[in-house]
């Protein structure tokens, strides 16, 4: 690939963005079976919020891009996640298909205001790039997730009370709650974040979100997002498969779905292969 | 409806209207991993293969137009003998055949190379050997036009200027590398081979020096070969919150040439005198921005003159990457080099290129768009190339193209080529 192949530049930092966010957190699993003591609304959000996730992980996924005629394109790529304190970095490597194999990202994430820090390198070209963060609530190209989606959740931007606090989903006890933007701050929510409210499926059991709906700022838009196979992988609750499917007036436009394969909690990591040159030397 | 206020009928009907479009959207049964089953191992071997199959036209009116057909292939083979070594061999064809109207007849031209074909060994978890023919590539630059700046150790291929993009021009040389990575990285280079900037055979379309052949002058080219030691060059990166930072130092042959007159005779040779070189590099992010920048001062042996008086060049490079909209990406970049040649006795001399590049990528297809933009001073000269390209599937794109120079100052390096605006069409395959 080369340089001024800027669109695919473009279409990779969209997309591994997205999957460094999505992997970051959206594969964080909680420890153990924690009790809710606070079963309020908020409580519930503060849970989902700060789960813990392992130390280190290594993983193989696909991920697969469904557009509105039904044509689909799929990656498949390997993570490494290492967790420092609060901080953590991630690599993705895609080895499908056969045009971007070799091709990885490294993300930086820094807790506090900090803002992240991501490189695209092209091991084939000997090249990596500093790649810059876009704004929050828009859509990154190729995917279904928006960086608020995932990296950017702040539980004070929202006011939540339970639709039904003993509900469940295909058997599994859950809380519905609904989140509307903090009062007197609407619109700096709504501009924030691209939604004007969601609702959210909280397992009891795992305390993951299994499935949230969104109402867009967008007119006529939603989003729905689902995880399911959740399963415990030593010990830890891991969600296998999460799709973000997109619909305007109710019609599916756009689908992203990311699986899987196999996660492995107790690799060795060190923080020099978690790096830009780290990367390149592809060990 | 008496007894039921409106707008408890209007939350009604808003929530068995919702509860309907809920009841719809069901997650997609899809299990992506039904074929195969994933290893996290990693392969112990590929093997990959990439070709261009391009078909291009120059569309100049005036003597005749040029039509080429070329093969550009690539091969390599990755595998790991051990667990702490890799190692990595590729070779390169490249094969055009044109029939040239205005030259008249069929010319054809082969190239055989070896590519990037190096053994790495890992002596610590931190620290690496490396040794055979690579590409190290330090610099921020995404244009290789005018100034090599702290990205020193390739020489380029300047053989269809500005068709070739700068991370496809590089050429690997022969070199030991030893790296240490750590929050500070450290890298030392060895070069074992002189190669220099490729630019097009003698009498072909983009040889710069075509004037000059023109008026019956004969040019030698440079010694190249593998050689004990061709230069040395050190990086020191630290990532700084948020900001990387190099700093680069060199000593080596200039990558491109100096003409020597040799005396007694219409001829010309080329020369590349030593070279030292410091310089830094800085990059950071800042919202949708990337802000990057390249400084290197050099110093040159002066080969046609018997003094000992050294050019001196500082050379600059100020860029921006732009990553705000959905679907479009930015590259904005001016490069300057200001050069100092005392042995000349002339006045300081600022030459550089503005270079813009844009790219759009529709959200969900398989489809992108290219416009690149370049602007030289003080010799007046632009270049400008659109490029759309079509991924037909996992292993196939098809790229489309048409590149127009315009130089009219004869001092530009864009001159010789005014009349070589061309369209293109590649087919790409990888696997």
């Amino acid at each position: 690939m080369s340089t001024f192949d800027t669109g695919k530049v473009r279409e990779l930092v969209g997309l591994t963005l997205a999957l460094l966010l999505v992997l970051i957190d959206g594969l964080g699993p909680v420890k153990g079976d924690p009790r809710v003591g606070d079963e309020s609304a908020r409580a519930v959000m503060a849970l989902f919020d700060e789960v813990e996730d392992g130390d280190a992980a290594s993983a193989e996924l696909k991920m697969l891009l469904i557009d509105q005629s039904g044509n689909r394109k799929q990656r498949q790529f390997g993570w490494k996640r290492l967790d420092s304190g609060a901080d953590s970095r991630s690599t993705i490597v895609f080895s499908a298909p056969a045009d971007l194999s070799g091709t990885g990202f490294v993300g930086w994430n820094w807790a506090g205001e900090r803002a992240d820090d991501t490189w695209l390198c092209l091991p084939a070209l000997q090249r990596c790039k500093r790649v810059a963060n876009a704004g929050q609530s828009g859509a990154f190209l190729g995917t279904d997730f928006s960086f608020y989606d995932i990296n950017g959740f702040n539980l004070d931007d929202w006011d939540y009370q339970f639709v039904e606090a003993d509900s469940s989903l295909d058997g599994e006890p859950v809380w519905l709650i609904e989140a509307t933007p903090r009062a007197g701050r609407a619109r700096e929510v709504e501009d924030k974040t691209g939604y004007r409210r969601f609702h959210a499926w909280v397992s009891k059991r795992s305390h993951l979100m299994v499935k949230a709906r969104y109402w867009l700022t967008r007119p006529h838009r939603e989003k729905y997002f689902f995880a399911s196979d959740v399963r415990q992988v030593d010990g830890i609750w891991t969600i296998f498969q999460q799709q973000m499917l997109s619909l305007e007036r109710g019609e599916q436009v756009h689908a992203t779905v990311i699986q899987l394969g196999s996660i492995d909690y107790g690799v060795t990591l060190n923080e020099s292969e978690m790096t830009t040159a780290g990367l390149m030397q592809g060990w | 409806m008496p007894g039921i206020p409106a707008a408890t009928l209007a939350v009604a009907l808003w929530t068995a209207g919702m509860a309907t479009v809920c009841a719809q959207v069901q997650p997609l049964t899809i299990d992506l991993f039904d074929d195969d089953a994933p290893a996290l191992e990693r392969e112990r071997a590929t093997v990959t293969y990439e070709t261009d199959i391009e078909l291009s036209e120059h569309y100049q009116t005036g003597g005749g137009g040029l039509r080429s057909l070329g093969l550009d292939a690539t091969t390599g083979l990755a595998f790991d003998p051990g667990p702490d070594t890799r190692v990595n061999l590729s070779a390169r064809i490249q094969s055009a055949r044109a029939f040239d109207a205005r030259r008249g007849g069929l010319k054809r031209r082969s190239r055989l190379e070896l590519d990037e074909s190096w053994v790495r060994h890992r002596l610590t978890p931190a620290l690496s050997l490396t040794f055979g023919r690579q590409v190290i590539a330090w610099g921020h630059s995404d244009f290789y036009y005018g100034a090599q700046l702290t990205d020193r150790v390739n020489p380029r291929d300047f053989s269809e200027p500005v068709l070739i993009d700068l991370d496809d021009s590089r050429l690997p040389v022969l070199a030991t590398r030893l790296q240490r990575l750590g929050p500070v990285e450290w890298e030392l280079v060895a070069t074992h081979e002189r190669r220099f900037h490729r630019f097009d055979r003698a009498g072909g379309d983009f040889d710069p020096l075509l004037p000059l052949r023109q008026q019956g002058l004969s040019v030698q080219a440079a010694d190249e070969g593998v050689t004990a030691l061709g230069g040395i060059f050190v990086r020191v990166a630290r990532q700084l919150g948020g900001t990387d930072v190099a700093l680069v130092a060199s000593r080596s042959r200039r990558n491109s040439p100096v003409l020597q007159s040799l005396p007694g005779a219409r001829s010309l040779a080329l020369r590349h005198p030593q070279q030292n070189a410091v310089g830094f590099s800085l990059n950071r992010a800042v919202g949708s921005y990337v802000f990057k920048t390249e400084h290197v001062w050099t110093a040159s042996g002066v080969p046609h003159t018997a003094s000992q008086s050294r050019d001196k060049t500082l050379q600059s490079m100020l860029g921006l990457d732009y990553f705000g909209f959905d679907d479009w990406l930015l590259v904005a970049e001016l490069s300057n080099e200001h050069r100092i040649n005392p042995s000349a006795g002339t006045a300081p001399v600022n030459e550089g290129n503005l270079s813009l590049a844009a790219s759009w990528t529709p959200a969900g297809r398989d489809l992108e768009f290219n416009a690149l933009w370049l602007r030289s001073f003080p010799y007046s000269a632009r270049v400008a190339r659109l490029e759309s390209a079509f991924r037909l599937n996992d292993r196939l794109r098809l790229r489309l193209g048409a590149i127009d120079y315009r130089a009219t100052d004869a001092r530009s390096f864009y001159a010789p080529f005014a009349d070589r605006d061309r369209l293109y069409m590649s087919f790409e395959i990888a696997f």
